[in-house]
């Protein structure tokens, strides 16, 4: 049975075990969200190049992170790789994971946002003289990240609830940490409730911000 | 700048064609631009004419022929493209105007990136010419928040601001309300007026009548007729060119 008691007393004593896992979670979904999306501006551009084998490296790189587990790929990474000599600390080969996994997915959302743009603007932009490079950065990916912040929202969430996985190479992240202390006080329904609720408190403030961000990019539509 | 003095050829066309797939679009165009010059070009649609225009600076990559700016040949350019374009203003049929730029940005971002004008000069330079085109109110607002014949200002503002030596219009007032056609069309004969060439593709044979210099009528991918608006509106001699006055006017 739920013991809506035993949940209260784990809450409000064990807390703080909760909250050193919500601050590893916070460190590799931070870091994932952001060179994650730098990674995958980077690949989305590849993507569109005029450079036939750039173009074909990245859908490589597409078709074969999104289609692959990322349990299998943050596998391959940590316990994989040093039979090649690369041995990554815990917390780096997690992130790197994370990172490599995720910067496929943004580079899909990049790539129709900057493909959802009109062909006039870049037409007016090269046409007062401006560069291809100019116009992407000035002109179209301005535009291209103001219309794909839901999605790119969306991929946020999707990074703060897969970072659970880490928990398999032991990182000590909000599952891991959850997961120890139901095996110590036999509680696990209430504890991973717990857990569950608090990785729901930051998905939710994540997509609350993000909601926030959209509206105000909005002013000067109309 | 300008290295070109009123009346020399500024643009020269020879033997240009373009072909999208089989589809042949412009077969076989010579023509010259000269500076100072307002050539005005009609034709049915399908005939090329936006097309011609959108060679002349490479936006349609030629399949034949050349285009030869100010003595540079388009066709050879490569990376030197950028240094040609700026000196081709171009307004567009559907105005693409930058929407996350203010007016005033989208007059000064060109300038400031390209020609890495300071930012003080270029602005009062973009506020005088918006307020030439009566649009000085406007500076801070969003194209969003404009009307059509107010967005088609500000980019002709936007083209002018780069100080080309020659502006392309691709019909300009063709996706504007009725009553917002003067206001642009009046922009465009006071540029006329100041000694600007211009060649612009249009509908709007009154324009053509009153401020061109030369008429080039077009069908098929070729120059069919060309010459004095007297000449073309008055003495047609093609039938193809009969036959399209009669439908329009």
């Amino acid at each position: 049975m739920f013991s809506f008691e035993a949940f209260w007393q784990i809450l409000t004593t064990k807390l703080p075990v909760f909250m050193e896992g919500v601050g590893v979670t916070v460190q590799l979904a931070l870091y994932t969200a952001l060179f994650g999306s730098l990674v995958g501006v980077v690949v989305a551009l590849m993507r569109l190049s005029r450079i036939r084998p750039l173009r074909w490296l990245s859908g490589v790189y597409i078709e074969f992170l999104r289609g692959t587990p990322l349990l299998v790929q943050v596998l391959i990474i940590y316990y994989g790789l040093p039979q090649l000599g690369i041995r990554l600390p815990r917390m780096t080969a997690g992130t790197v994971a994370l990172v490599i996994n995720s910067a496929a997915y943004m580079a899909e959302i990049v790539r129709s946002g900057i493909q959802a743009i009109d062909a006039g603007q870049s037409e007016a932009s090269r046409s007062l003289g401006m560069t291809s490079a100019q116009t992407m950065l000035y002109i179209i990916l301005p535009q291209a990240i103001k219309s794909i912040l839901p999605a790119v929202g969306n991929e946020f969430v999707v990074i703060i609830k897969e970072s659970s996985i880490l928990y398999t190479i032991g990182i000590y992240e909000l599952t891991y940490q959850a997961n120890k202390l139901a095996s110590t006080n036999f509680r696990y329904l209430e504890t991973l409730m717990i857990s569950a609720l608090v990785y729901f408190v930051l998905t939710f403030t994540t997509s609350r911000l993000l909601g926030l961000l959209e509206r105000r990019m909005r002013r000067g539509d109309r | 700048m300008a290295t070109v003095n009123k009346g020399e050829t500024l643009i020269e066309v020879k033997g240009l064609k373009k072909h999208f797939g089989k589809l042949q679009v412009l077969r076989g165009i010579d023509e010259q631009i000269h500076a100072g010059e307002v050539v005005v070009i009609i034709g049915p649609s399908g005939s090329g004419k936006s097309t011609f225009l959108r060679c002349l600076n490479l936006l349609e990559t030629p399949t034949g022929g050349d285009v030869i700016f100010e003595g540079e040949s388009v066709m050879k350019a490569g990376k030197n493209i950028n240094q040609l374009r700026e000196r081709m203003g171009m307004v567009f049929q559907q105005f693409n105007l930058f929407p996350h730029l203010s007016v005033l940005e989208n007059i000064c971002i060109a300038p400031m990136k390209v020609k890495k004008a300071q930012r003080a000069d270029i602005e009062l330079r973009a506020l005088k010419l918006l307020d030439r085109v009566g649009l000085g109110d406007k500076a801070k607002a969003y194209p969003a928040q404009l009307s059509g014949g107010q967005k088609q200002r500000v980019a002709i503002v936007r083209a002018l601001a780069m100080e080309p030596d020659v502006m392309l219009f691709d019909e300009p007032t063709s996706a504007l309300d009725p009553e917002m056609v003067g206001e642009v069309l009046d922009v465009m004969k006071s540029l006329a007026r100041e000694g600007m060439t211009m060649v612009v593709v249009t509908h709007e044979m009154g324009f053509a009548r009153e401020v061109g210099d030369r008429v080039l009528f077009m069908d098929e991918g070729i120059i069919m007729e060309q010459g004095t608006p007297e000449e073309v509106f008055g003495n047609p001699q093609n039938p193809r060119t009969q036959d399209f006055l009669r439908k329009v006017l």
